[in-house]
């Protein structure tokens, strides 16, 4: 087998799964109870508004004809149309997508800088206090109620503020991605906007770190432990090596094989986590417009909202397989 | 190559550190304090949700309204504080004629939209064609169905003509949401949707970049999901203008609305003052963490509302008026408002409630006010067991109040009463209303009516709360009625008791649709008065809905920034709050 | 002077059911180009013996008491830095578990260049011409250095882990029982190829082994662990002709003939004694067949009866 029909097939699977996801999301809106013509609570709207409605909504059809038109819709890239917003959803998602990925790669690229490197220095020093304390305040924050750390984080860095050594204080912004008196002001430079945006990111992106970084650094402990008992780190110790080379070269190295996937399997997982710190935060990405939607039985943002999301997770899992082949040798192609 | 990597790591560092420190001065400056803005006026309002698009005709939440509604204009609108009609892009009240139901509106001259076009009496009647032809669901049938056609008659007087005598005309037609649209923007997209296959869809979803509308504010510029920027406009017509002793503005030179997704980091905000007002009612919770704080006001309005338990009147038990009646007198309101709501609201007898001072009959009989629970259930027993009800063991109560539990409650036909169940919102949705179903089952039960409450997911609920659903005793609010209450003829007349209509309940009184009917057709002001106190106390007396208590709608703002906001049942945050708050003079 | 000298060593390993007493007070020399072998049950401390002189204990494991010199260190002393300078240069190893003991993301050949420019100073061009040296020297095709460990058979893993063990001309091999897992043709190339490579590179070597027959056939002297202590240690063809401890006498006398089959040492009766509780006195005594009251009290003495044979038994007092 070639890479490349390695990755055909790969393609392939991601194909189908996408499908059977589409497809269960689809029915999933349609059984969770609610209607969303009834949603819209107006004593002034006579059954035949509401009837004329759900026609606009298309929702007078059976669920499977609804199914195979929103199939035949979405095959040529309409993905239908926000019941209450009235736009089209991919162009909802397109603007909310680009925040949500601003704030969930970087919090994921920082949480594996910082996360990867602790986890393997801890299993490194296994059996010290310092390993006790760290995996137990990464258990904590893996474990942590979400919101509520959030909103300690935001009363302690954005409203109380940290007082700072040269005197004024610390205050980061409560919410958002900008500050509207800096962007609606016409004279600010691009540069001051960035870097308000910058400033906005902090506080998200710290707690969504930490909670990601928990999640990886636990990983990469527990995958370098069981690496540090192979004996070819025995070998590498009586080669006469330097721990810091037994340590990345001979154990981060293997160790690194397991947690490649179990990260992009744990994004998966820390997807609600996610939705919840843009709701806190007021981050207006993908995340908030996704709990909207299904607040309001909004059927067809909901559920493109859901299935982009799970496609970024598929994709990111598509990605770890590919970069598993290029991290791990055993797995080889004829060429 | 080992040095090479240091300069490396060096140089990056530097980076980070600059970087790092430009946001660490960002940030000290950033804050509640911005200098750039000293000289304008802004009023800095947080919201926890946006409008749905820049389309005044797509209105699909409060939201909407607050930010659409400050561009454009209606012909008249319910007054401050009273509500009665007042002339807004009209200049006088309307004149109805019954011999022909016709109504002349005459308009104001003088006005021009945001591009300097002259406002006349085309525009209405290029409105009004637009809503007959188009036919918005959520617009045409409360307001548009009963309109033969309008036409104007100068540039300054619009005709309006009715097939049959509506008395929605005036309080929807004329009145809350139908905004006048600038003609000469809207007529190309209203042609080009007219005669495709889905003409309100795509009328909806037409998006204006910049809405052109005559209202006080102008669009400026909407970030999604952060912020809408919107101007005060120079050439306002109602600048200056007094009304029931409120002066006119705005006082301001920009509103700045905030997106925040959550009360919490909005009362943060308040206290910090990144803004100077909670566009929403927030939970008493919040008043201690408030109370304290030197530029904090809290306002405290009630609400013109209700939250309601209904019945489904097409199966038994509540198909039998006294079992309704004495499942009302069962239910302690006195104690809802007290112990649940610790007082932040009132108890709702009527389902017109007090403060819509014109039309609440104030003669309604109350249930139970003030009432001791063994007096309560005297009236209660006593209508059950004059409907031939009877128990295996029958309640008891002693004057100390000592209680034995009634059980087996039979019907008059001797079969026993089935276990039936209460779907009460779950406790994260509210948590007051769940709390209330778990009480109002628990006084039910003790009584030996065999009830179970069910936390439902609200979606849910409204699904099953239809005439033609599953379900027994559901309940539910209208936190926001309208002033007329014509929601009177909707919510319990016969031909609302079909599939998606709004008598939930099934109610059927032929008396009451005929009352209804007279209601709905009668022009005059006070002649519809006297029908609609009489609907009340048959809804009263018939019980298919038995309203439970209202919240007071609290909201809080900035003392130091704005003063002269107008309270009004639902709370400071209407039009005319907008109009009239004056900056607060830095001392 | 020896090249190695181990002096009283003991070593135990903290376990939760107790303190394992897995090497007590073991002394023994190893001169310069010999070849010395360790015979003995499986669990009688041989491999800890080995890595206690490496510094590669296991992380409940440590050096109780003793002395380990090696060209003038004291090695149970020896600060980390030291320690780490001796291995591969000063003592290389050949580990048990040869299938596992190359890492698996790492190209074999770029395996040996490290450990060559962990201790020289050398190119990598250098150390890869080392390599292709060492890869001829123990019959690998050079070509192969640049495969990862998992397009290799077995009996070419274990090669090349031999080859990386003399990558940096160490002055002692350690070979740990270094073809157990291989299948038994290969087994025979590759001991006869180690042996021939010990007396062409002309370095000293500690042979761990349960093969009898070719330690008797490859190293100068011998030694015979039993339950963490060394019984009986001498000259090859002494200690196989004539074995002095009650023990060696055991194996050997199950163990037909050296000339006949070669095999593993034989099984004895009895269980091999617990090493958290032995048995008190000399802790072969349950099993011995010649044992006297004073076996079951005393340990006996490790002491030299013939010149260079060393005996512990009491049947020598
Ligand atoms: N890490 C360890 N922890 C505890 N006991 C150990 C450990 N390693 C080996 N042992 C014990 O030490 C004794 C000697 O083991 P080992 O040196 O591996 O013997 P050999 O190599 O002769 O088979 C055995 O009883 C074994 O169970
Ligand atoms: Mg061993």
């Amino acid at each position: 087998m070639t890479f490349w029909h390695y990755l055909g097939r790969k393609l392939f699977q991601l194909a189908l799964t996408t499908l059977i996801i589409v497809t269960l999301i689809f029915f999933l809106f349609r059984v969770m109870p609610g209607d969303p013509v009834k949603t819209i609570i107006d004593p002034q709207m006579p059954p035949e508004a509401r009837a004329q409605l759900r026609a606009q909504f298309g929702l007078d059809k059976p669920p499977v004809v609804q199914y195979l038109i929103f199939l035949k819709n979405a095959a040529r890239g309409n993905w239908g149309v926000s019941f209450f917003q009235q736009e089209p959803v991919f162009r909802i998602i397109m603007r909310k997508l680009p925040n949500t990925l601003l704030l969930f790669t970087s919090a994921v690229v920082l949480a594996y800088l910082i996360g990867v490197p602790i986890g393997k220095r801890i299993a490194w020093k296994r059996g010290t206090p310092t390993e006790a304390v760290v995996t137990f305040v990464g258990i904590f924050f893996y474990t942590t109620f979400l919101p509520w750390l959030a909103l300690i984080m935001i009363w302690l860095f954005a409203y109380k503020g940290i007082p700072l050594p040269w005197g004024g204080v610390l205050q980061l912004p409560l919410r958002g991605m900008m500050t509207p008196e800096i962007w609606s002001d016409p004279a600010a430079s691009a540069l001051t906007k960035g870097l308000d945006v910058a400033v906005h990111l902090l506080l998200p992106l710290f707690v969504l770190v930490l909670i990601f970084f928990a999640r990886f650094m636990l990983l990469m402990r527990s995958s370098m432990l069981d690496t540090l008992e192979e004996d070819y780190i025995v070998t590498a110790r009586a080669k006469g090596l330097e721990d810091r080379v037994i340590m990345n070269r001979h154990a981060a190295r293997n160790a690194m094989l397991p947690v490649v996937t179990a990260m992009a399997l744990s994004l998966a997982f820390s997807l609600n986590g996610g939705v919840l710190t843009e709701k806190v935060f007021s981050w207006p990405g993908l995340g908030t417009e996704l709990i909207d939607a299904v607040m309001k039985n909004d059927y067809p943002l909901a559920q493109a909202a859901f299935i982009f999301l799970a496609v970024i997770v598929l994709v990111a899992n598509l990605i770890a397989d590919i970069l598993y082949i290029f991290l791990d040798p055993r797995i080889g192609f004829e060429s | 190559m080992k040095t090479n990597g240091k300069v490396r790591r060096y140089l990056f560092a530097v980076m980070c550190a600059s970087v790092l420190g430009s946001m660490v001065v960002m940030c000290q400056c950033g804050g509640s304090q911005l200098p750039l803005l000293g000289r304008k006026v802004v009023l800095k309002v947080g919201m926890q949700e946006e409008p749905s698009t820049l389309n005044i005709l797509n209105y699909q939440s409060v939201w909407s309204g607050y930010v659409l509604g400050r561009f454009y204009r209606t012909l008249y609108d319910e007054g401050p504080v009273d509500f009665e009609m007042v002339p807004i892009l009209a200049e006088s009240l309307p004149e109805y004629d019954a011999a022909t139901t016709s109504c002349i509106v005459r308009l104001r001259r003088g006005i021009t939209w945001d591009d300097g076009v002259p406002f006349t009496a085309a525009d209405v009647v290029f409105t009004a064609n637009m809503h007959l032809q188009i036919k918005i669901p959520s617009l045409y049938y409360a307001a548009w169905e009963f309109i033969d056609r309008v036409e104007a008659l100068d540039d300054y007087t619009v005709k309006f003509v009715l097939k049959t005598p509506r008395a929605t005309f005036f309080s929807n037609t004329l009145l809350p949401d139908n905004f006048i649209l600038p003609r000469h923007r809207w007529r190309s997209v209203v042609e080009d949707i007219k005669f495709t296959a889905d003409p309100v869809g795509n009328l909806m979803e037409y998006q204006p970049n910049v809405p052109v509308g005559l209202g006080p504010f102008r669009f400026v510029e909407w970030r999604r999901g952060s912020y809408i920027k919107v101007v005060s406009n120079p050439n306002f017509y109602g600048r200056g203008l007094k009304l029931k002793g409120l002066e006119f503005g705005p006082f301001m030179d920009e509103i700045l609305y905030k997106i925040y997704r959550n009360t919490d980091t909005a009362i943060l905000a308040l206290k910090k003052g990144d803004i100077d007002y909670i566009w929403w009612p927030i939970q008493p919770g919040y008043l201690d963490e408030l109370k304290g704080h030197p530029d904090i006001a809290v306002t405290t309005n009630p609400a013109n509302g209700w939250k309601f338990l209904a019945f489904h009147c097409n199966r038994e038990p509540f198909s039998d008026v006294n079992f309704r009646r004495a499942c009302h007198w069962l239910i302690d309101k006195d104690f809802l408002v007290e112990r649940v709501l610790q007082r932040h609201g009132q108890r709702a007898d009527n389902v017109v409630p007090p403060v819509n001072k014109f039309w609440h009959n104030p003669d309604v009989p109350v249930i139970g006010k003030g009432m001791t629970k063994a007096e309560r259930w005297r009236e209660a027993k006593e209508i059950l067991t004059n409907a031939g009800y009877s128990w295996v063991v029958p309640p008891e109560i002693r004057e100390d109040g000592a209680v034995t539990p009634g059980k087996g409650l039979r019907m008059s036909n001797g079969e026993p009463v089935r276990t039936f169940s209460l779907l009460t919102p779950t406790a994260d949705y509210d948590p007051l209303r769940a709390i209330s179903g778990t009480y109002i089952q628990q006084w039910w039960k003790e009584f030996g009516i065999p009830v179970n409450a069910v936390p439902t997911s609200v979606n849910d609920i409204l699904r099953r709360a239809d005439p033609t659903g599953d379900f027994d005793v559901y309940i539910l609010g209208w936190i926001r009625l309208p002033i007329d209450p014509e929601y009177l003829s909707t919510l319990f007349t016969s031909r609302q008791a079909v599939k998606d209509g709004n008598n939930t309940s099934c109610y059927r009184n032929p008396a009451y649709d005929a009352l209804a009917a007279q209601a709905d057709a009668e022009m005059d002001r006070e002649a519809r008065r006297r029908i609609i106190f009489r609907m009340q106390e048959i809804i009263a007396a018939d019980v298919p809905y038995i309203t439970l208590y209202a919240e007071d709608v609290i909201e809080a703002y900035r003392k130091d920034r704005f003063t002269g906001w107008v309270n009004e049942p639902m709370g400071i945050g209407n039009p005319w709050s907008i109009l009239t708050i004056k900056p607060v003079q830095p001392r | 002077m020896a090249l190695l000298g181990v002096h009283e060593l003991s070593v135990v390993y903290q376990t939760q059911h107790g303190a394992v007493r897995a090497v007590e007070d073991v002394s023994l020399e190893i001169g310069e180009r010999e070849a010395f072998g360790l015979v003995g049950e499986s669990g009688c401390g041989k491999t800890t013996l080995a890595l206690a002189l490496l510094g590669l204990l296991p992380r409940n494991g440590h050096i109780r008491s003793g002395a380990i010199l090696f060209q003038g260190l004291d090695l149970a002393s020896a600060p980390p830095d030291a320690m780490r300078r001796i291995r591969w240069k000063g003592i290389a190893m050949v580990f048990q578990a040869a299938m596992n003991s190359l890492n698996p993301v790492q190209r074999v050949g770029d395996q040996i260049v490290e450990a060559i420019r962990a201790h020289e100073v050398v190119s990598r061009d250098e150390a890869r011409q080392r390599v292709v040296e060492l890869f001829q020297l123990v019959g690998l095709d050079p070509e192969r250095a640049r495969a990862y460990p998992h397009q290799y058979s077995g009996g070419m893993k274990q090669r090349a882990v031999i080859a990386m063990a003399l990558a940096c001309r160490p002055a002692l091999v350690i070979a740990d029982e270094p073809t157990t897992a291989l299948d038994v043709i290969v087994q025979d190339q590759i001991l006869a190829e180690l042996v021939q490579l010990q007396t062409q590179t002309g370095m000293a070597m500690l042979y761990i082994s349960h093969d009898i027959a070719i330690i008797s056939e490859s190293c100068q002297r011998v030694g015979v662990m039993y339950a963490g202590r060394l019984v009986e240690c001498g000259p090859s063809e002494k200690v196989f002709s004539a074995p002095q401890h009650p023990y060696m006498q055991a194996l050997l006398g199950s163990y037909p003939s050296l000339r006949g089959e070669r095999g593993r040492l034989a099984a004895i009766g009895g269980e091999p004694p617990s090493l958290i509780f032995p048995p008190p006195g000399c802790k072969f005594h349950p099993r011995c067949a010649h044992v006297m009251p004073v076996c079951r009290r005393e340990a006996p003495e490790y002491r030299e009866i013939k010149p260079g044979h060393w005996v512990a038994c009491h049947l020598h007092g």
